[in-house]
């Protein structure tokens, strides 16, 4: 199956879109054009070259990580912090797709806009959330490790993506 | 909270999967939850553990990741397939 990633677009079908959860449907069909459209947030959405209709979908900001109050008073921290990241904030593949490699298209897709970001304006980290457990194994056989205390929410470091393209 | 005892059976077998406590693995779903509907929260804030991993990652000396290799390899390969 042929897929095309565009760059968000009203002209493209969104009201089908159905991964399986409410949440990211929902959130495709009533926020991604408004927060696109406060560029606050960018959409990528997945269509194949048959039709219109968006089967894909990620969403991405610029984010910064700091240590949390209480390492703050321990002083554990040995760097400078924030630390600028990218956070791939949904990423939902629509059921009529599933298992046919468009998660590790739109993950891809992604990381290399992450790397872009990162050559122009500074990104030490790529920190994803993932809705459920199916998501975490997704991105933990992709590379990612989970933060200690937070299981749903995953990292790694542009520097690992960089030296991961240079030996390909 | 009221819960069933399925849906009790349910959340203690997910948690346990994800070495979890009940407690645990309920306020870290609904907090995910509450991230993906809320695009904003933009400032992440991490546990003294986390700072502490976080930290031991970025000064090791970079070394690519077989998985991530395998998925741009993968990746452009499907690409690739379509032209």
């Amino acid at each position: 199956m042929k897929f095309s990633i565009e760059q968000f677009s009203r002209k493209l079908v969104r009201n089908r879109f159905d991964c399986g959860s409410d949440v990211l449907n929902n959130w495709l069909k009533t926020q991604a054009g408004q927060q696109e459209d406060r560029g606050n947030t960018r959409t990528f959405l997945a269509h194949t070259y048959q039709d219109d209709n968006v089967c894909g979908y990620y969403s991405s900001v610029i984010a910064q990580v700091e240590p949390d109050a209480a390492s703050q008073l321990w002083g554990v921290a040995s760097r400078r912090y924030p630390i600028p990241a990218v956070l791939i904030a949904r990423l939902a593949v629509d059921k009529s797709v599933q298992g046919k490699g468009l998660g590790s298209l739109l993950l891809s897709h992604a990381l290399l806009g992450a790397v872009a970001i990162s050559d122009h304006a500074g990104v030490e980290i790529v920190v994803v959330d993932a809705l459920n457990t199916d998501a975490v194994a997704f991105y933990r056989r992709n590379g990612f490790m989970s933060f200690a205390d937070s299981p749903l929410r995953l990292f790694v470091t542009m520097k690992q993506i960089k030296q991961s393209l240079r030996s390909l | 909270m009221r819960i069933t005892p399925e849906a009790l059976g349910e959340l203690k077998a997910a948690a346990e999967v994800n070495n979890q406590d009940v407690s645990s693995f309920v306020l870290s779903s609904a907090l995910s939850a509450a991230r993906t509907v809320l695009i904003e929260e933009r400032i992440l804030r991490l546990s003294s553990q986390e700072i502490l991993q976080l930290e031991k990652v970025l000064e090791s000396e970079p070394e690519a990741i077989p998985a991530l290799t395998n998925l741009f390899r993968k990746t452009s390969e499907l690409q690739r397939s379509r032209n």
